[in-house]
């Protein structure tokens, strides 16, 4: 990794930077709200996710649904209220950029913009429902463009934390850090997806490994290399894979009856999304393999960093594979094959890699992608540190 | 080649409401029956596409004040009873004690059966019938929604861009600082990349529409197809002819597993187009499989449509439409009949002037009325019992029917424009509930029934002009009673 940036100032103020928004103490109080619209969004998106293998039926209106809504809401509001006193209130003199007539940091019209494409899609999708029928697909049209806005919707909220950050109007050093560290946690919450009808082979697929390496190398060195720290991208981890295990204990809690008929199995209670990757374990190697290979060239650091990342992450969902499907997984924490028939029946033939040709160039080939996915991640985290708008 | 028949198709979804033509038939599904001790009146109420929830609605007819019951309803899927979910409670209405009504979800394509169970102090009982879950047409969006679509997605894409420009060029400067040619090329750039990824997310989308829409277009049409071969051709007026209707299922083979529907193998309604003024009820005989054949001497040249009902044995049912054309020829003498159940009857043609009449000549000195209300309020997806009286030429009511294929009467509606066609019996809209299902069916009538009426559980599905056919039959003869409505 490469970390010389000559725009990089710690402690440098912009020269707004005295007037702070008034915040909870030490932190300005929109990123604590961007914290809870994140929170709260992740943790819809999960609610929603057992409540179609729980209980199947879905609406417009099931309580899940409306956790997204509130979070939505809550990012409407407040990035709203920055857009607002940007162009009209005391915001006027500070950083921003310009769109159109209004004048606010970047990452709140960002964010709004994703609350747009949210709504276009909601829209599109209502009525979706309503000619093709009610959910069965997870992979539909309005549900692309859902994911899509999500995954903005993040990224917006991150940029307007980074920028306030940057620019000294967030707060402290250490709580503007916690904020970016959350947000991406949750992020990486949202694009880490594992379906569980899959099953916990899933992981160790030839597919799983080469879309992971699309986005995760460069999720975590993004972090790492904005906050300048190998350990970012691990705590980010630790967070996701505490953040969903807590989800997976707390979905178990609630009775849930199954409606539709596709929820053939029979539960009583809502089923918790599958345990997370050990995505601390890829953090860890990414890291510190690109703190070892600092001031080499970029080919041979990125090029040594994608390879890193596709055998520690291949490594450690061997490792969560073996212990999902065995007699270790079996129970209500690891909800490997548990309880067996929700997870057996919806098993659609993952292959896992193994020790020959075809699977060492799979493995090859998410090397070469990790290796792109790394560079790209570091060049925007070292941008991301001068970004002050 | 795929990729333009998927564009073609979303284009196609994008026409106005309208111009995507209605499925014949009539998809909802009225029952009358007895759940133990309990004469019950169910109304199935199917969703507009699948996955949905259809709506069950049950009617304890002679439930009385205070007597306490206990209506469920589940649903039982296409892979069987062992994978039917939990009882569902019916909530009772606050309106009508009499009334109940549960949510029956419909999650894949495929004959489902409903099970309506009713329990209290004089007893319980269960009726069951099966509830085919189709692929419905994909209906075109509004022109509304079509415009804020595409409006939401032009102001996306312009303050995206608007944004882009912002962000590559002013995200790093600082305060004081001004825009240099270089930031300002950036910003122009991270606009038009960004513009065009998002424009190629969007065309993405209606890429992966357009298939899906393809697709369940493709699989929306009638699942049996049907094809007429005549001994004689062409067909003309007055002139017998042997024909054959090969029924096709959707990959081209001879339909296979008919079940005998009330005794037949077959119903066919044949009716001259427009105006439905000839009108034939047959009973093919199935000399091949999916094969079957029939005389027609046509009284008129011209157009006639058919619907022909088909049973099959894993008990769902399908209607197979087409039309025959008649060249001219002579004026029939005898109409050759094959089945001693057959009928034909002639009428004047459909006349929205002379709409709502209660009373039909039904031959031979005969009339048959339409009583209890007659055609007044009569309401779209309102169930209402319609109830049919035959006379003799004194006006007073016959005192028994012989049953007609097993029961007292038939009811065909068949609406104006040929968009929808049903076939319903006193028991109700569902095929096959007599003879020939395992279970969840009544005994075939082969006694005389006492009375001179017959009453149907029905309603219709949409506002419009109506012809409607009753039959039963007296004294060895079948009566044909013609009845034109209009339901506002």
């Amino acid at each position: 990794m490469t970390t010389s940036s000559a725009a990089y100032a710690p402690g440098r103020r912009d020269a707004a930077a005295d007037r702070a928004i008034p915040g909870v103490r030490g932190v300005a109080w929109p990123l604590v709200a961007a914290v809870a619209s994140t929170c709260c969004m992740i943790f819809g998106w999960n609610w929603d996710i057992s409540w179609h293998r729980s209980v199947g039926r879905d609406t417009v209106w099931t309580l899940p649904h409306f956790a997204v809504y509130i979070a939505l809401a809550l990012a409407f509001a407040y990035n709203v209220w920055i857009v607002l006193r940007g162009t009209f209130g005391a915001g006027r003199d500070e950083p921003g950029i310009r769109v159109f007539a209004f004048h606010a940091p970047a990452g709140a019209f960002v964010t709004l913009w994703a609350v747009l494409l949210q709504f276009t899609a909601i829209l599109f999708d209502i009525w979706w429902h309503g000619v093709y029928g009610l959910d069965n697909a997870v992979f539909s049209p309005p549900h692309y463009a859902l994911a899509g806005a999500l995954a903005v919707f993040y990224f917006g909220q991150f940029l307007l934390a980074t920028s306030w950050r940057n620019s000294g109007r967030g707060g402290s050093d250490v709580s503007t850090r916690w904020v970016l560290l959350l947000i991406w946690s949750f992020f990486l919450c949202h694009i880490v997806m594992v379906d569980p009808c899959f099953g916990p082979l899933a992981t160790v697929t030839g597919t799983y490994l080469m879309s992971g390496a699309v986005v995760l190398p460069f999720s975590l060195l993004l972090i790492d290399e904005l906050l300048e720290s190998p350990w970012a991208a691990v705590i980010c981890g630790a967070v996701y894979m505490i953040a969903t295990i807590a989800q997976m204990q707390f979905f178990q809690l609630f009775p849930a009856t199954p409606k539709f008929g596709p929820v053939f199995h029979r539960v009583t209670h809502f089923l918790p999304p599958a345990f997370p990757l050990l995505l601390v374990i890829p953090a860890v190697v990414l890291g510190f393999t690109a703190r070892a290979l600092r001031g080499k060239r970029p080919g041979v650091v990125y090029g040594l960093c994608g390879l890193a990342f596709a055998a520690s992450f291949l490594a450690a969902n061997v490792v969560l594979a073996l212990i999902l499907s065995g007699p270790l997984g079996a129970n209500r924490f690891f909800a490997g094959n548990y309880p067996g028939s929700a997870f057996i029946e919806g098993y659609r033939g993952s292959v896992p890699l193994g020790f020959d040709a075809p699977s060492a160039v799979r493995v090859a080939v998410a090397a070469a992608i990790a290796a792109s996915s790394c560079w790209m991640g570091a060049a925007t985290g070292r941008w991301m540190r001068t970004v002050v708008r | 080649m795929r990729a333009a028949r998927a564009v073609l198709a979303f284009l196609l979804a994008l026409l106005p409401v309208g111009a995507v033509s209605a499925h014949v038939g009539s998809p909802h599904i009225y029952i009358e029956d007895n759940a133990g001790p309990f004469p019950v009146t169910v109304a199935c109420e199917m969703p507009p596409a699948v996955p949905g929830e259809a709506t069950v609605q049950v009617l304890l007819d002679d439930r009385k004040s205070g007597e306490a019951v206990e209506v469920r309803v589940r649903e039982i899927p296409p892979a069987g009873d062992d994978r039917a979910p939990e009882w569902v409670i019916a909530k009772p209405s606050a309106a009508d004690p009499r009334f109940f009504s549960a949510p029956l979800p419909l999650m894949v394509y495929g004959l489902w059966h409903a099970e309506v169970s009713v329990a209290g102090p004089r007893g319980s009982g269960t009726i069951r019938f099966p509830v085919a879950a189709r692929v419905p047409v994909p209906y075109a969006m509004s022109s509304g929604l079509s415009i804020a679509l595409a409006l939401l997605t032009t102001v996306l894409v312009a303050s995206l861009a608007s944004i882009l420009i912002g962000l590559g060029r002013d995200a790093d400067r600082r305060t004081g600082d001004s825009a240099t040619p270089e930031s300002v090329r950036r910003g122009r750039v991270w606009a038009f990349v960004g513009s065009a990824i998002f424009l190629g997310f969007v065309g993405v989308i209606l890429y992966f529409w357009g298939t899906v829409h393809a697709a369940r277009a493709t699989r929306s049409g009638p699942s049996l197809i049907g094809q007429i071969e005549a001994d004689s051709v062409p067909i003309v007026a007055g002139r017998h002819s042997a024909l054959k209707l090969s029924v096709y299922d959707a990959r081209h083979q001879p339909v296979r597993g008919v079940a005998q529907d009330h005794g037949k193998m077959m119903h066919l309604v044949i009716a001259k187009w427009p105006g439905a003024s000839d009108f034939l009820h047959l009973h093919p005989t199935m000399p091949d499989e999916g094969v079957f054949a029939f005389s027609f001497t046509p009284p008129s040249a011209g157009r006639y449509v058919y619907f022909a009902d088909v049973l099959l044995q894993s008990g769902e049912g399908d209607t197979v439409t087409g039309t025959i054309d008649v060249g001219p020829g002579e004026t029939a003498r005898e109409m050759a009949l094959d089945d001693p159940d057959d009928s034909f009857a002639g009428s004047p043609p459909m006349d929205a002037a002379r709409a709502g009449n209660s009373v039909s000549d039904a031959g031979g000195g005969m009339t048959m009325a339409w009583v209890d209300g007659g055609p007044a309020r009569l309401r779209p997806l309102e169930l209402a019992k319609l109830t049919f009286e035959l006379r003799d030429p004194s006006g007073r009511p016959v005192e028994r029917l012989d049953p007609y294929m097993g029961m007292a009467g038939h009811m065909l509606i068949l609406r104006d424009d040929a968009t929808m066609f049903a076939h319903v019996h006193p028991t109700g809209t569902v095929a096959g509930r007599m003879g020939a299902m395992p279970r969840g069916h009544a005994a075939m009538m082969t006694e005389p029934i006492d009375g001179a009426r017959a009453s149907f559980p029905y309603a219709f599905p949409k506002a419009g002009f109506y012809r409607v056919w009753i039959q039963m039959k007296y004294a060895g003869s079948i009566r044909t009673g013609v009845f034109d409505v209009k339901v506002p």
